[in-house]
């Protein structure tokens, strides 16, 4: 994995192009501390920052085709490189290289963007042609890997994180209003969405072409949900989600150097973790986060598996303290807002992954999203079969939707929930529905706004713009807005890859194979009782994980929100209401923020509800946000630790 | 009561009845009240009061306002004398 950066028809002259480089790339070093490259030429300057996994001598960047035609800067891994370039070395390409990066070259080089839907794996890159001088800016399917984009003093920059554009000359940092209420009270940004003005992000799935002024865009990877032909029976089921799984697994250990697992407790990574111990011939690295706080707390369920798999396990423990500690860096490297604290262990985690000398871990992440994991699913599908039912049938599946939490428990509660429910029965927002109750619920965050105007008017727009949408049930939009929204806006940036490649660590998700969403989608709801979610997985895998791990249910990952400031860290209430700092922010409303913060400082514990603590969390973090990038202070102004190498094709450089 | 209700709301949920969030304000539609405050709302009604809503009042879309919600509870008062 690795970090690019790069700026085109800038006006800066071309002589300061190899120093402007090398500052982008010193922001992102984290990213690919093993090496770092740029090409400079007097249209366009592009770098990337190296974390060798695979050819680690022969993959450096950037590349130049053979003749010279195009280079790339890539940010990714290609899990289906080997089969890949045997197709393009049949067609005539040349390889100098084993690695992935040489293949998505010569892919482009022969297809074109056609080359992009042939791709298995999590990148982002540009790629510039030298003869059109076109720059072509593409990324995953499904938003693992960020590219950003922004446009300044007549120059395009493009980065993998928006604090490279902090050593671009002049670029300040601005929040962006609209942006922040929106992603308020939907927890994260949306798709094209960076939190600021005048930077946006390469959506998932699309690519962006770029010569002199002209822009193109494409969308090669639309988010495709349609159930395929269905399994004749669950036995079938079972094996062919099997079979996808394992060699979705199979493909993603396809590394030159040692890959580990998080093991959460949950059913996902237990999968996972069983997957590859099965492929190592030594004890598998296995990596967990221990809570001091047992409502948080999954050790015993990691203890279990890791001791039923035989693997090598390290647990990493957090306290409140620690959160509180690492959350200004955390936040620094999420760039856009949070809506909890759950990121900032994993930031942790994988620094303590990076000693231990793993630079490649897989994850269970997008189970829930493929396989309908999540209580929003059964929400849904009760929500839309609600005028149809009694209200016995009511309750009882209530009481199933969320085990874990209180106030689903005891016939006052459930006849009390009646009436919420009965709230968000109908649409109140076009295509929404499923998500009415979550968003009505954020939209308390957005109140710390000044003029949040309707914060929901754009997520209203992203879904009446998708083409199909329309006509998803009810409980497939549900899945649609999970993978443009929480997956792709949180969960693989600011809590997954954000936070692994802070300390140069690679993450890898099986489940987001294209195969395995394909397979999930034409097993989901066909098989079993659609309120026991995940049944398929559990029943593919009863047989070879503990029965406690199969059994327990939807246990979410969390970490301790407000209450970690509020008890280790009430220097945090001066930090939050300090006027300078307010005062500087015109996108807060001040007066509601001071009114808030003394609020969760003052009140008794039990008073602070869920709504409470996202939005502290979200006002921490954008207060942070504004110290990092609006004052930018984030800049780093150390060198590069490794050499630049330069591939200089500029005119001032011949001469 | 209402006055009281009023300062319970206000006080919990971090807003004030002013012009724009009148009294007759749907607080749950207007965003004030999210879903664990729609409950934690009617817990403290049942319990301040003495009062019960009834499944079909909840299905009935009680509407979530200070005046909606102190003719709900003047309205189970009565019935709860009349019933005696």
């Amino acid at each position: 994995m690795c970090g690019i950066a790069g700026f085109y028809r800038s006006p800066r002259p071309p002589r300061e192009y190899a120093d402007l480089m090398h500052d982008m790339l010193a922001q992102i070093e984290h990213r690919g501390p093993d090496e770092a490259g740029c090409l400079l030429d007097d249209r366009i300057a592009m770098g990337t920052v190296r974390l060798s996994i695979i050819d680690l001598a022969g993959g450096q960047q950037p590349v130049l085709s053979a003749d010279r035609r195009f280079r790339l800067c890539y940010n990714g891994e290609l899990y289906n490189y080997r089969e890949l370039r045997a197709e393009l070395r049949a067609r005539g390409a040349a390889f100098r290289t084993g690695s992935d990066t040489e293949v998505v070259l010569n892919a482009w080089a022969e297809w074109g963007p056609d080359c992009l839907p042939k791709f298995n794996g999590a990148f982002a890159f540009a790629v510039h042609d030298a003869v059109t001088d076109e720059l072509h800016l593409a990324r995953d399917r499904y938003g693992k890997r960020p590219l950003f984009v922004a446009r300044h003093d007549g120059a395009l920059l493009f980065a993998s994180e928006m604090k490279a554009f902090l050593a671009y000359p002049g670029f300040r940092f601005e929040f962006d209003p609209d942006q922040l209420a929106s992603l308020y009270a939907t927890w994260t940004p949306l798709p094209a969405h960076s939190g600021y003005r005048g930077i946006e992000q390469v959506p998932m799935g699309e690519y962006l072409s770029v010569r002199g002024d002209q822009e193109r865009r494409g969308r090669w990877a639309p988010l495709d949900l349609t159930p395929g032909p269905a399994p004749e029976s669950e036995q079938e089921a079972v094996e062919l989600v099997r079979g996808d799984l394992e060699r979705a697994v199979d493909v993603r250990l396809r590394s030159d150097v040692e890959v580990g697992v998080y093991a959460s407790g949950g059913l996902d990574s237990s999968i996972i973790a069983h997957l590859a111990a099965r492929r190592t011939d030594r004890p598998l690295r296995t990596f967990s986060i221990e809570f001091e706080d047992a409502e948080f707390d999954e050790s015993a369920e990691q203890d279990e598996l890791t001791a039923h798999l035989g693997t090598h396990h390290s647990k990493l423990r957090v306290t409140d303290a620690d959160v509180a500690e690492a959350f200004p860096d955390a936040v620094r490297h999420a760039e856009v807002p949070a809506f909890r604290t759950a990121f900032v262990p994993m930031h942790l985690l994988s620094r303590q992954v990076r000693r231990e000398g793993i630079k490649v871990v897989l994850s269970g992440e997008g189970a829930d999203e493929a396989f309908l994991g999540y209580g929003i699913f059964k929400d849904t599908r009760l929500l839309s079969e609600w005028d149809a039912l009694d209200d016995e049938t009511r309750r009882e599946r209530m009481g199933r939707l969320h085990p874990y939490l209180a106030h689903f428990s005891g016939a006052d509660e459930q006849r009390r929930m009646l009436g919420l429910y009965q709230q968000f029965s109908t649409e109140q927002r076009p295509g929404l529905f499923s998500h009415q109750m979550r968003f009505q619920n954020g939209r308390f965050a957005a109140r710390l706004l000044a003029e949040p105007g309707d914060p929901l008017a754009a997520v209203e727009r992203l879904v009446a713009e998708e083409p199909g949408y329309a006509e998803l049930d009810p409980v497939r939009k549900a899945q649609w807005l999970e993978f443009r929204t929480l997956l792709a806006g949180y969960l693989l940036s600011t809590q997954g890859e954000r936070m692994a490649l802070a300390h140069g660590v690679e993450n890898r998700c099986p489940f987001l194979d294209p195969a395995v969403v394909r397979r999930a989608n034409s097993v989901n709801g066909r098989f079993g009782d659609p309120y026991d979610e995940k049944h398929l997985l559990k029943l593919a895998y009863a047989d070879v994980l503990p029965e406690r791990i199969v059994k327990k249910g939807k246990f979410p990952y969390r970490a301790p929100d407000s209450a970690v400031f509020v008890r280790s860290r009430p220097d945090y209430r001066d930090l939050l209401l300090d006027p300078d700092v307010l005062g500087e922010i015109p996108a807060l409303d001040a007066r509601f923020v001071r009114k808030f913060v003394n609020r969760v400082y003052d009140a008794p514990p039990e008073r602070i509800g869920t709504k409470e603590n996202q939005a502290f969390v979200l006002l921490a973090s954008t207060v942070w946000l504004h110290h990092w990038f609006v004052r930018g202070h984030g800049l780093n102004r150390d060198p590069l630790k490794v050499p630049l190498r330069v591939v200089d094709e500029r005119t001032c450089a011949a001469a | 009561m209402k006055d009281e209700l009023k300062d319970y709301l206000e006080e919990q949920f971090l807003f004030e009845f002013d012009a724009e969030t009148t009294e007759d304000t749907d607080l749950f539609q207007a965003g004030i009240l999210d879903s664990f405050g729609y409950i934690s709302l009617m817990t403290h009604i049942e319990e301040r009061y003495g009062v019960q809503f009834e499944e079909d009042e909840l299905l009935g879309n009680v509407m979530v306002s200070l005046n909606g919600i102190a003719a709900f509870v003047d309205g189970a008062r009565e019935r709860a004398l009349e019933s005696r």
